[in-house]
């Protein structure tokens, strides 16, 4: 593309003549063009000698024209449908780019957002109290095959990671533990530290962590994906409840296979600690296992397994509301299992925290 | 513009359609017809590359192989649900081929994509996400997305499938509009009369009986003086006979 400016009198408008073809590529140029034109006063374009006039560039001539800012000349029978139809519907010029974003109308959004997501979280719970009152009166309204299922996919299948994680939780806690153990000659009770740590804290929390990553970020996306799908609007017109159709049985197949896991956690990261303890510190497995039946009461085995189930619970419940509370399409999916994710992290640690004081409280 | 010669289409080798010779001259307006199931998306998901013809000579736009496409593709396309990106507004969707494949600032792209939104009646639109809009709009601003880079050759799919027949008949217009101002050439996939009508597209008739092209006509040729049982059932809305 080629562009000739011609000055004209005082007074009179600017003309530019195009000439050459105007393709994608020449259309910043143009545009410069004319705006640099354009500020002096009134344009004149001149199209009497182009050859061919794409899309784009017709895209940046006609609000230009329809503005009254250029006035087109000479318009060439072929380029003149191109140019007629970008002006009929030509867009009106963009409006003024929306303000920064201030802090406290952030702040009040960022509120008024939390508060609904706890009320979505309060309806659901609400919801899935009513399902499970009406699946206790009638058990046969839960899809039990799909528990079985689920108890598959989010259990056994789950069962490697959790484990290799428990294993190396006892490795590096019995690591740690037996050099500082070792200065004061209190060797044994690298037992005794592992045992009680894995057992009431690190066990049931890794094994819930795992899970909110694993099986709380598939559920919230499968779910989410249902919901973007219109296939929980479809359950919904069918007559069917989908919190008792789809959250009953995976916060069933979830919540039950918590403390299996984290048991299964356990022993893994108890048998990491026996092999450090035997290799570092030349502590026998029988002596090591003699000294963590000492150390380990029921009420330590107790805690750890009522902690799974309340953690795998709400490691369930996050996911299916956040599943459930998807909108828009796939980057709705995203966002919802990333929240999913996140919450669940969150609210775990807090109810571990809650645990403590109330275990310490009760004397357990 | 397209050339095609015993054509075979399919998926992992198996033909569902052979023997598909046709040509689609510069600037005309095809629409594939055909009952459901005949292999209409499939011969269209051939001519853009994404399956590979099963056998014979195919050329869309100079490519003698679109599924082997390197490079700016020299055809748009529009398919059936849109495939907007839900996580962009409608002028990004737009803006992104004008990204990717040319040297265009930021402020031109912007504009260009603006005019196209304008162009296929979305004017104002371009910061709405796909979620916040109706079936209608999405098919527009995929229309325009497949616009973006003035392509010559139109590929669309069932452009009128699933709206009322007001927002069909603007479409419809748009399509025309599309062909007779810009000069491009537009290949359409549908199955609904009235559409092919009021456009008076070139028809190539599928059929999945005779696994072949039944029908290359204008639709008031073929509504008149077609003698294929299919093509006859098919423009006189009548129940295909049991074969």
């Amino acid at each position: 593309m080629e562009v000739k400016t011609v000055e004209g009198a005082p007074g009179t408008a600017r003309r530019l003549v195009l000439s050459g073809s105007i393709g994608l590529g020449s259309v910043a140029d143009l545009r410069e063009r004319l705006d640099e034109a354009c500020a002096h006063g009134a344009v004149e374009l001149d199209l009497g000698d182009i050859g061919n006039l794409t899309g784009g560039a017709a895209a940046v001539i006609a609000p230009r024209v329809k503005s009254g800012s250029v006035r087109v000349l000479n318009v060439p029978d072929g380029v003149s449908p191109v140019l007629g139809l970008y002006l009929d519907r030509a867009a009106e010029p963009a409006g003024e780019a929306p303000p920064h974003m201030d802090l406290i109308p952030w702040l009040g959004e960022a509120a008024n957002d939390y508060r609904e997501r706890s009320m979505g979280m309060l309806a659901f719970l609400g919801e899935f109290g009513r399902s499970t009152v009406h699946a206790i009166r009638r058990p046969s309204t839960v899809r039990w095959q799909d528990v079985t299922s689920l108890l598959s996919r989010h259990g056994s299948d789950g069962l490697p990671i959790n484990a290799l994680i428990g294993f190396l939780m006892g490795l590096i806690t019995a690591f740690q533990a037996a050099v500082q153990l070792h200065k004061f000659g209190a060797d044994i009770f690298v037992a005794d530290l592992v045992g009680l740590s894995l057992t009431r804290e690190l066990g049931p929390l890794m094994m819930a962590i795992v899970l909110a990553g694993r099986s709380g970020a598939a559920i919230s996306a499968e779910l989410g994906t249902m919901k973007v799908g219109e296939e929980i609007d479809a359950l919904r017109v069918m007559g069917m409840d989908p919190v008792r159709f789809l959250v009953l049985p995976r916060i069933i197949a979830v919540t039950f296979v918590a403390p299996i896991l984290s048991i299964m956690s356990t022993m893994a990261g108890i048998f990491g600690g026996m092999l450090i303890a035997e290799s570092l510190l030349g502590i026998p497995f029988s002596a090591f296992i003699t000294s963590l039946k000492s150390a380990l009461g029921f009420g330590d085995v107790f805690t750890g397994i009522g902690k799974s189930l309340v953690f795998g619970f709400i490691v369930a419940m996050i996911a299916s509301q956040r599943g459930l509370a998807t909108r828009g399409g796939a980057e709705g999916v995203g966002r919802a299992t990333t929240m999913a994710v996140v919450t669940t992290l969150f609210v775990l640690i807090v109810a571990d925290a809650l645990f403590a004081i109330l275990f310490n409280m009760w004397g357990i | 513009m397209i050339e095609a010669n015993d054509l075979s289409i399919g998926y992992d080798g198996h033909a569902v359609q052979s023997k598909l010779t046709f040509e689609v001259p510069k600037g005309e307006l095809v629409a594939i017809l055909g009952g459901s199931g005949c292999g209409k998306t499939t011969l269209l998901r051939t001519l853009v590359g994404l399956l590979p013809p099963v056998a014979g000579s195919l050329s869309v736009a100079g490519l003698s192989d679109p599924s082997d496409l390197r490079g700016q593709p020299p055809f748009g396309v529009m398919f059936q649900m849109g495939a907007l990106f839900s996580s962009m507004t409608l002028e990004q969707n737009v803006s992104l081929p004008l990204e990717v494949w040319t040297d265009l600032d930021r402020g031109t792209i912007s504009e260009i994509a603006r005019a196209k939104l304008a162009l296929v009646g979305l004017d104002g639109r371009g910061g709405m996400v796909p979620s916040e809009i109706s079936g209608g709009m999405k098919k527009r601003a995929a229309i325009a997305r497949a616009m973006a880079l003035d392509p010559s050759l139109l590929f669309l799919d069932e452009p009128s499938a699933g709206l009322d027949p007001s927002t069909s008949a603007g479409l419809d217009e748009l399509i025309l509009s599309l062909r007779d101002g810009l000069g491009t050439t537009i290949v359409l996939v549908t199955h609904e009369l009235d559409s092919i009508l009021h456009l008076n597209a070139r028809c190539l008739m599928l059929d999945a009986g005779a696994g072949t092209l039944i029908a290359d006509g204008l639709p008031g040729e073929l509504q008149d003086g077609a003698t294929h049982p299919a093509v006859r059932a098919f423009f006189r809305r009548e129940m295909k006979a049991k074969t």
